[in-house]
């Protein structure tokens, strides 16, 4: 498979007066063409900031302080603006967390998708029947009347659909999507993860999926990341995650959902909470909240170490994390008949 | 499960309808003003002790119920009884007197404490309006909340700003706690916190109810969150109840196939159960124009003539377990 985009030792800093937040610290991945990558931890772990600094869309003070992004093998992260919208919605596109403040709100639908196919140079006719063919495509019914109408009269679920159809106007290869169904009921939610999936089938897509929730990871990624503080503490496929997670926290995590045999039963929360990333720890950033943690974990950083092939966790005492069990039983060698994706 | 006496809440028939604006036009050729019935034709108890789980989508309906029981609405028709007691449109005195026993959990942590006050002042000032203690022993017993909800007395001249989502949902706990409710309305407590710290509310919450026997209903959009906490679940759709039964058997066996549509829409944390086809197609019709028959019926996989005609009741289809449904599952 063809690598699109790697993201090498990624540094992303907000200086203030005061102090230095530094939201990505050392972030490095890789995404192959149509797999769905996921990157999942809690508020203020840098998911979302490492997938802004992507198509340099960083607020205000933040910047990228090291590292590089390189798309297809360009840096992103050196081009200038000019450069950048080159790439931006053409190669890469963005769906947001929030339809309603990311679509404008005085322009027709319409006008808000030809704008992703500008430099075309299509007649008006062919546009008009692009737009439709894509409000057709992410399942907006009566798309002819859609078409001219404004987000506001839409439906949450409308508006995220029509979000995705003018991010995918420009036909992406590679699409960034911010916790695209967290403000979603369940059962549209359900309905904007099997378009996602399906769309990346169709039209061969990469996904980069930033969530804080573990189903919507189960359900859709083929590899993930799991962030905390800034950094990330453990990455592999999908499948090894949820049977063996090897990083305490994310063992954390999964122990903190409710399960279908939890009731009555006290769950297994992480105590304690995140740290300000502006003033962390000397050793492990998970040190404080770690039941495992000893003396060198509070005083050293550790290191991602691959602790099987192609599994790697950013801990001291990979040996304690080596019995866990996860959510699901690893299939020992052979995949389970109701894995469709292997079907 | 807690035992069957007299219910702490008994809700009957209860409707909140709002009007909606009408145009000239529609005045002058009178027509019928068009009503959002918000809430309708809801009945339900809630026994000493219990924990019931609310669900819905958004806009179903749950939080103008909560807010009606709590009369922060006056209900358009039905009764609402709190320890026997008829609380459906009590006024002023009598309605205030009534606050204490009915306290509310808010699910923004940030936006409903006062930013000016202490945590100290957040609490006293309840204990001191409501004069449920002399105020020599006030801060002792400001102290036995905060304890009570994982906090501790070094916290109290600090202001809501100086803590994280987890530390200020356990500041607007103790608060509910402070009046010694009767009846507490726990309105999405977790949602919006992070994983990690969800888990430390749902265990306090949990801990909380057990110790000191507390009546709750529980709101929330996370059936997960539903299923590991409450001991009874009711469903809402369009305003409506449509299934009430004990929380193990809703989940394992759901009657109403909105029930099914809901616990089958919920990603599983299972990558290798992975679905293809999602649960149901659209979206909630408007709660203005309501379907004719069952509200459900132009979504419902199941659907006949009759579910287009006439609207099902809610009756009882296992002990304890009511559907309003023509065709239970």
């Amino acid at each position: 498979m063809e690598k699109l985009l790697e993201v090498k030792d990624l540094h992303v800093a907000f200086p203030s007066k005061r102090e230095t937040v530094r939201a990505v610290d050392g972030v490095s991945f890789e995404v192959y063409q149509g797999e769905t990558f996921g990157l999942v931890g809690e508020s203020g772990c840098g998911k979302s900031q490492t997938l802004r600094s992507i198509l340099g869309l960083l607020k205000q003070p933040g910047r990228i302080t090291g590292g590089q992004i390189l798309y297809r093998g360009a840096d992103i992260a050196q081009m200038n603006d000019r450069a950048l919208q080159k790439i931006r919605g053409k190669e890469i596109s963005m769906i947001f967390q929030e339809p309603m403040t990311s679509l404008n709100p005085v322009l027709r639908i319409s006008t808000q998708m030809y704008e992703a196919f500008e430099d075309e140079k299509l007649s008006k006719e062919a546009k008009r029947q692009r737009a439709l063919e894509l409000l057709r495509l992410v399942g907006i019914p009566s798309p002819e009347t859609r078409l001219d109408e404004y987000p506001h009269q839409f439906s949450g679920g409308m508006r995220q659909r029509a979000m995705i159809a003018i991010a995918l106007g420009a036909r992406p290869k590679l699409l960034l999507a911010d916790e695209p169904t967290t403000a979603l009921d369940v059962t549209i939610q359900d309905q904007i993860m099997n378009l996602l999936d399906q769309l990346k089938r169709e039209l061969g897509m990469s996904i980069i999926l930033v969530t804080h929730d573990l189903g919507v990871i189960a359900q859709m990624c083929d590899r993930v990341a799991v962030m905390y503080a800034g950094q990330v503490v453990e990455m592999t496929d999908t499948v090894t995650l949820f049977s063996r997670p090897r990083h305490p926290y994310t063992y954390g995590l999964m122990g903190s959902l409710p399960s279908e045999d939890s009731a009555g039963a006290t769950l297994e929360a992480i105590q304690g909470s995140p740290p300000n990333l502006a003033h962390l720890p000397e050793g492990c950033p998970f040190a404080p909240r770690c039941r495992f943690a000893c003396e060198v974990c509070h005083k050293e950083r550790p290191n991602l170490l691959e602790v099987a092939p192609g599994h790697l966790a950013r801990c001291h005492r990979p040996d304690v994390t080596e019995d866990f069990q996860g959510l699901i039983q690893f299939p020992d060698g052979a995949v389970r008949e109701e894995d469709p994706s292997h079907a | 499960m807690p035992e069957t006496s007299s219910p702490l809440l008994e809700v009957e028939h209860l409707s909140k309808w709002f009007p909606q604006k009408r145009k000239i036009n529609d005045v002058i050729q009178h027509r019928e003003r068009r009503w959002l019935k918000a809430v309708n034709d809801v009945s339900f108890q809630i026994h000493r002790g219990e924990n019931l789980g609310l669900v819905g989508e958004s806009g179903c309906g749950k939080s103008t119920l909560a807010r009606t029981i709590l009369r922060l609405y006056e209900p358009t028709s039905g009764t609402i009884r709190l320890n026997g007691q008829d609380i459906s449109h009590m006024k002023g005195s009598q309605l205030r007197a009534l606050r204490p026993q009915m306290q509310m959990i808010f699910q923004d942590p940030y936006s409903s404490l006062n930013p000016r006050m202490s945590v100290y002042d957040t609490i006293a000032e309840m204990l001191k309006v409501h004069k449920m203690v002399p105020d020599s022993e006030l801060p002792a017993r400001v102290e036995q909340l905060l304890t009570m909800s994982g906090l501790s007395m070094d916290i109290a001249d600090r202001f809501p700003g100086e803590f994280s989502g987890g530390q200020r949902q356990r500041i607007g706990i103790a608060r509910a706690l402070a009046l010694k409710p009767a009846f507490i309305l726990a309105d999405e407590p977790v949602s919006a916190l992070d994983v990690s710290i969800q888990a430390q509310i749902i265990n306090l919450l949990a801990q909380l109810q057990r110790e000191l026997n507390l009546t709750v209903l529980f709101i929330s959009h996370d059936l997960r969150v539903v299923r590991h906490i409450t001991h009874r679940v009711m469903v809402m759709y369009l305003g409506s109840n449509v299934e009430v039964g004990p929380t193990g058997e809703i989940f394992r066996h759901p009657a109403h196939p909105y029930t099914q549509v809901l616990t089958k829409a919920a990603p599983k944390l299972d990558p290798l159960n992975r679905r293809r086809e999602y649960a149901i197609e659209g979206e909630p019709p408007s709660p203005i124009n309501t379907p004719s028959g069952c509200k459900f019926h132009p979504r419902c996989p199941y659907c006949t003539d009759k579910c287009r005609q006439e609207v099902p009741e809610l009756r009882e289809i296992a002990p304890g377990h009511l559907c309003a449904c023509h065709y239970p599952l």
